[in-house]
């Protein structure tokens, strides 16, 4: 237990500065939604300098590490971290990353995508639910304990200005996010290799397609489990 | 004119070290299979496609559910349920056309059935290898395409009848394959089940009788 925590301070720095980079992204994102109806109402010069701001946002936005899929090594580290092959403290950080990655997918197919996700949130629930799996937990039951304790936290919020959904969709796309990344830990392969960076978006897909039971699972540990193992021999 | 538009299933749909019949079953083995289908028309017509991923996976979903739900427990019904279930298939793609045609060569000729309906003929002959193939390792069977196969007039009266009625696929699909079509109940396992077709002649039966 004590050993987690001194985990969780290593990257207490990191995380809170990838949420603060990811919100920049989205917030630098927002003008773009915004602006271009009204900008045609503006005087000449003044139109000029708001399109300028435009191109600037979207350049940063562009060129912000966090726009990247999450790398091999972080796949790699997260897959073994689910399956017990790798400490729980190492493990928190990559599962992490995969987890905001399948929920960020998720979102960005909805049609007003403007949502910030929260790895630091999603971290510290993982840490928390890992901690508290047992130790002879199958690693679809330590998946489903990771998702269930993600459920109900902030991992998402809706960005200032952004239109979108109810509360209830909200809720509904971060399951579905959770149940993508819930089949890619569980999904059958032999390696973890470049083709995992499909798979992960193939599990967004499927899960947006096919995960209404899963969701419907949340709650009841077990068949959560078994539900996410019937349908990740399917991937 | 007859065509051979048959391509050998084992060279494209192979499963590797997973038998075909569960390796179908999987979301990676069939977009992984699918887009080898369309780049071998592509290459052997010269037809440009352009194919939808998303539709892709929701043609994924609805036949395994649809799969799912009339898969038969006896074993004797695992033959039948082969072709059912490659016609399932038909049915989804036909529903949710991941296929758009982006150009045809200068010299397509339209009476040829790949050219009269690119999509339908990539569709049904993805759904004839995979066919083929289980039938193949499961059941040590050839399949036999009928010679109507290649008859563009076939085709024409095919896509005008899925296209009205996406049920009619599967039933399109076994006729092609040789077996018998069930053109009044397509998309209904039980009518081809033992316990189904018994059923059925005892109905007659009664119905004779009374």
């Amino acid at each position: 237990m004590g050993e987690l925590r001194v985990g969780l301070v290593t990257t207490s720095f990191v995380l809170p500065l990838r949420d603060a980079a990811r919100g920049a992204r989205s917030i630098a994102a927002l003008p773009e939604r915004l602006l271009p109806p009204p900008d045609e109402f503006l005087p000449g010069p003044l139109r000029g300098v708001v399109r300028g701001a435009v191109d600037k946002a979207r350049e940063a936005r562009e060129h912000t590490v966090f726009h990247k899929r999450p790398t091999l090594r972080q796949m790699f580290a997260a897959y073994d971290g689910l399956h017990g092959t790798m400490t729980d403290v190492e493990a928190v950080g990559p599962v992490a990353i995969i987890i905001a990655y399948a929920i960020e997918r998720t979102l960005a197919r909805q049609p007003d995508p403007g949502y910030l996700v929260s790895e630091t949130v999603v971290a510290f629930c993982t840490a928390e639910a890992l901690r508290n799996a047992p130790e002879d937990a199958t690693p679809s039951e330590r998946v489903a304990r990771v998702l269930e304790a993600l459920q109900s936290a902030p991992v998402i919020t809706r960005l200032p200005g952004a239109g979108g959904g109810s509360i209830v969709d909200d809720q509904r796309h971060l399951e579905l996010g959770l149940v993508a990344a819930g089949l890619w830990f569980l999904a059958d392969r032999g390696a973890i290799d470049a083709d995992d960076e499909r798979v992960l978006d193939l599990c967004v897909a499927f899960a947006a397609e096919g995960g209404s039971e899963a969701c419907e699972a949340f709650g009841e540990t077990d068949r959560l489990a078994s539900t996410l193992e019937h349908m990740a021999a399917m991937i | 004119m007859s065509r051979d538009l048959t391509i050998a299933a084992s060279t494209k749909l192979d499963g590797g070290a997973v038998p075909a019949s569960k390796a179908i079953r999987r979301l990676r083995w069939f977009i992984t299979a699918f887009e080898r289908q369309v780049d071998q028309t592509a290459i052997a017509t010269g037809i440009s496609f352009d194919v939808s991923q998303t539709a892709l996976v929701q043609v994924f979903a609805e036949w395994i559910r649809a799969f799912d739900a009339q898969k038969p427990a006896a074993d004797d019904d695992r033959r039948a349920y082969v072709g059912f279930a490659a016609g399932l298939m038909l049915r989804a793609l036909m529903r949710r056309a991941p296929l758009t045609v982006l150009s045809f060569p200068p010299d397509a000729d339209h009476a040829d059935p790949r050219y009269f309906w690119p999509e339908g003929y990539v569709y049904t002959q993805f759904c004839l290898d995979g066919r083929g193939l289980v039938l193949k390792q499961d059941f040590d069977e050839s399949q036999e395409v009928i010679a109507a196969y290649s008859d563009v007039e076939v085709w024409w009266s095919f896509k005008e009848n899925a296209q009205e009625d996406t049920n009619l696929a599967i039933a399109y699909l076994e006729m092609f394959a040789g077996d018998e079509p069930h053109w009044s109940t397509p998309s209904n396992f039980f009518c081809r089940t033992t316990k189904g077709l018994s059923r059925i002649a005892d109905v007659s039966r009664a119905s004779l009788g009374a």
